[in-house]
């Protein structure tokens, strides 16, 4: 840009042309939200009913750049700017912003839930007394701040892309205002995350104090020292716990349960599959690209993190009788064997990071499908008790099928999608043979008995006992709700009788040197 | 010398100040010893030749974020008192000193085993630092908020305007959680007018 | 160390100051107190109830818009120190930021959240109230004599503004 234009001052500093390529999945989706908010603001009431559609389209929209970067695969790893040998300082421009096949897969799933999320959200909020048009915006927020966080290799547009993230949801939590409960549910979560972010900004700046530098890859090559030190330490430890909270390992995870039972379930979707999901980039890229070389640190924190993780999480999730708790606490157990790969990642960090993707992936597919039955199933029975979904079988056949194959790819049952991402997991577990990779591995088997037992009871639940009022009446299912259930039903069996077109995508080389 | 002063008077006050917000009674003066708390810390910046940071401690922080504490203690009713002598739950205390002291504890850990700089050189002194990763930006005659100007428009420029938005979600969200939708917004929430 | 006994002088003198004001004030300030005095005050009329112990909590409003434009200004004095500097550029940057921020002004207007008077912009229609009151005639009729019998026969879509409407007539 510069040197198009006459310039005031002679001192303007010389500055590398944008690559808008690389980030225009951000630009249209701040672009798209800000239209999508003027149209409201004019129109009011008259597009109320629009406002979705809209929401849903910019998504879709955002999705075009992505696959085209994607295809475009050549150019990988891109960056902010189009950097040039002749402009001075270069060091300045490099390594903030990153966009390789790493950060592409993760902006697709990003972007492909947010729009079975306004699928979910569309028929509850326009039923409701809500502030819609409102929401779909925070939505949109949201999401931006994953696209962003996805791309960023540097602490300061770690931490702000996450608050992009987390604060749109501590709103929407509490969306239903006239609900005890979903006050709760926005309070706790709000106050639960604005500690945990204060204790991962204290984490940062120890890390910021050693290395003098906020890019991950100079605090990486500050810290490479051979041994580790008290602060350093320090400054991980911190790190880490502060992305614990976000992603709700135990024992950072007490806010979750209330969180997911008293905000609106979509939202409860949107939180347990993408907000989590987002927490876990950020957890990768940290780990990944700034602590390859602090693995006898980080290592033995995340294995004792991610072992109790899914232990308590499990066994909590064994005695609930509200299905969204239920799902609430077998999503922090899932946050455990997410959190296992990367237990393990020195010298495979490559490997770890896409189990956890692909872990992620079809973890979102599964989760909001599960989510979407569980609407659906609110808006005949009032209620998510698990006795209230007795008898389903009988009045919904379909529905039952769907959700079977959802609780199936939950517990990991071939043919349907988890059991691949498990399995990845469990073969990352494995290859080094390392007895504390081997252990978590047998832990986490154990785990997913314990599992089974209660997804299973849910399919038990639907297909053999009566239901509870002996109210047989069929169930209406919305388009939009129908359409995302057909979405998600399609990805998990997709993903599980044909692995390779996940592992294909999530098959990373060489992330933490993206630059 | 005078630098060992500043830092231990302000020292003094930011804990001083702390220590006032969570032993007040009156939710107010706790407020007020809160900007006592911040003061101190614009000091320490001052005292680091940190000029923007401090004035902005001490317009953002002392001046707008304690007014809008202040405007919820408004909001919940100035002359209640809390009782401070019960416990919310049971052992809360207890946990909390026992945590406080184990952070504390590790914090100082952490600060002493880690070598000062001057008492074994190599350590993680500034100049360890510059020399292991070459990105560290020395300190010129630059005034500091320029340097900041600087950053903010060159590597950090798309957290500069992801923060804008931050700044509109704030907006939004406190028009959503403060205000009713509909036309009873104005009986609903004011004591007194409303027949209830 | 010379340098800062101005200041200590002034530190001093303040501190003084402070000192012999509440002294001076609490000796010489003659103290009759009546019962008229200490009672509240309202424009010369005897208050007729309590005041409110809490206020609306729309005033939070106000407060969180400080902030918002405050935190805009911190933002925006960097780049007035560097503008030269960053040229077209960094104006581009700070504009688009600007629009931003400003953008959540105009959504407080069209929203009409700083409407405080009786009049809603953005007011459902509603078979309960007249949406062409004024200022003059807001007096609140109390009672469903009559007012009911208006009411559109409930729909699964209409259900939720008729919500709002029955804890209105209940109030």
């Amino acid at each position: 840009m510069s040197g198009t234009f006459v310039t005031l001052v002679a001192a303007e500093i010389e500055r590398p042309s944008i690559d808008w390529h690389a980030i225009a999945p951000e630009l249209i989706l701040l672009g798209g939200g800000a239209l999508v908010t003027v149209i409201d603001l004019i129109w009011l009431e008259r597009v109320r009913k629009l406002i979705p559609t809209l929401t849903s389209l910019v998504f879709l929209v955002a999705l075009i750049p992505v696959i085209t970067l994607w295809a475009d695969g050549s150019g990988l790893p891109r960056g902010l700017w189009i950097i040039d040998e002749n402009v001075p300082a270069t060091g300045v421009w490099e390594g903030a912003f990153v966009v390789d096949n790493y950060s592409l897969v993760l902006k697709g799933l990003f972007l492909l839930s947010a729009y079975v999320i306004v699928l979910l959200s569309t028929n509850y909020m326009s039923e409701g007394d809500y502030y819609d048009s409102e929401y779909y915006q925070l939505i949109a927020a949201s999401v931006l701040g994953m696209l962003v966080m996805s791309s960023s290799r540097d602490l300061i547009s770690i931490f702000v892309a996450l608050e992009l993230v987390s604060i749109p949801a501590y709103l929407m939590a509490a969306w239903r205002k006239r609900d005890l409960k979903s006050n709760e549910a926005g309070l706790k979560y709000m106050l639960m995350g604005v500690f945990a972010s204060a204790i991962l900004l204290y984490g940062m700046s120890l890390l910021y104090g050693i290395a003098g530098s906020t890019l991950l890859s100079d605090i990486a090559a500050a810290i490479d020292i051979g041994e580790s030190r008290p602060v350093i330490t320090l400054g991980i430890v911190f790190t880490i716990i502060g992305f614990g909270f976000k992603v709700s390992a135990v024992p950072f995870h007490t806010w979750a349960p209330d969180t997911y039972e008293g905000a609106p379930t979509p939202l409860t979707a949107f939180l347990a599959v993408a907000s989590k999901a987002a927490g876990f980039v950020a957890l990768i890229n940290v780990v990944i690209v700034a602590l390859p070389t602090q693995a006898n640190v980080v290592e033995p924190f995340i294995w004792v993190l991610a072992a109790i993780t899914m232990t308590v999480g499990n066994l909590i999730a064994l005695r609930q009788t509200n299905l969204v708790r239920m799902l609430a606490y077998s999503g922090v157990a899932q946050a455990g064997y997410m959190l296992a790969p990367l237990a393990v990642y020195d010298g495979i960090s490559d490997r770890a990071t896409s189990a956890v993707v692909t872990y992620l992936v079809i973890y979102a597919a599964m989760n909001l499908g599960a989510f979407a039955v569980v609407i659906i199933a609110a808006r005949k029975t009032r209620s998510a008790e698990l006795s209230s979904y007795g008898g389903m079988f009988n009045y919904a056949p379909g529905l039952t099928l769907a959700m079977t194959i959802f609780l199936f790819s939950l517990a990991g049952i071939p043919p349907v999608g988890g059991w691949w991402a498990k399995f990845e997991v469990f073969r990352v577990l494995t290859e080094g043979n390392r007895t504390s990779g081997i252990a978590l591995a047998v832990i986490a088997a154990v785990n997913s008995v314990i599992a089974a037992f209660y997804y299973l009871n849910i399919a038990k639940q639907m297909w053999f006992l009566p239901s509870p009022d002996g109210d047989n009446s069929r169930i209406a299912i919305p388009p939009a709700l129908l359409a995302a259930v057909g979405l998600t039903v399609a990805a998990t069996i997709v993903s599980g009788v044909l692995p390779g077109v996940v592992s294909d995508m999530t098959d990373f080389v060489n992330v933490a040197a993206g630059q | 010398m005078m630098e060992l002063i500043v830092f231990v008077i302000s020292a003094a006050i930011v804990l001083g100040g702390a220590l006032g917000v969570i032993l007040f009674r009156n939710p107010v003066h706790a407020a007020l010893s809160l900007i006592a708390s911040f003061f101190g810390v614009a000091v320490l910046f001052v005292s680091q030749e940190a000029h923007f940071l401090a004035l902005v401690q001490v317009v953002v922080y002392g001046g707008a974020i304690v007014v809008l504490f202040l405007f919820v203690i408004m909001l919940l009713g100035v002359d209640r008192e809390e009782d401070i002598t019960e416990e919310p739950f049971e052992g809360q205390r207890v946990s909390a000193l026992v945590s406080g002291v184990l952070i504390f504890a590790m914090l100082m850990a952490g600060i002493f085993l880690s070598g000062r700089t001057g008492d074994d050189a190599g350590d993680f002194g500034p100049a360890a630092i510059s020399g292991s990763s070459g990105q560290v930006v020395p300190l010129t005659e630059e005034q500091d908020v320029v340097q900041l100007g600087h950053d903010l428009f060159t590597r950090n420029i798309l957290a500069f305007e992801a923060t804008g938005l931050l700044l509109t979600i704030a907006t939004v969200g406190a028009v959503v959680l403060v205000r009713n939708r509909g036309a009873e917004d104005l009986v609903v929430d004011e004591p007194g007018t409303s027949s209830r | 160390m010379a340098q800062y006994l101005p200041l200590a002088a002034l530190l001093v003198l303040a501190a003084l100051f402070a000192f012999l004001s509440f002294v001076g004030s609490a000796l010489l300030a003659p103290r009759r107190s009546t019962e008229q005095k200490s009672a509240p005050y309202e424009c010369g009329i005897i208050p007729g109830r309590e005041p409110p112990q809490r206020f609306p909590v729309r005033f939070y409003l106000v407060a969180m818009l400080f902030i918002v434009f405050d935190i805009e200004i911190v933002f925006l004095y960097p780049w007035a120190m560097v503008h030269g500097d960053v040229g077209l550029f960094g104006l581009i940057a700070v504009l688009i930021f600007s629009a931003m921020v400003f953008e959540s002004f105009v959504y407080l207007i069209s929203k009409g959240a700083l409407d405080w008077g009786p009049l809603q912009i953005n007011q459902r229609q509603s078979e309960m109230v007249d949406a062409s009151r004024t200022a003059t005639s807001t007096i609140r009729k109390v009672g469903l004599e009559g007012r009911y019998e208006h009411a559109p026969a409930k729909t699964a879509a209409a259900s939720a503004s008729d919500e709002l409407d029955e804890t209105a007539s209940a109030a």
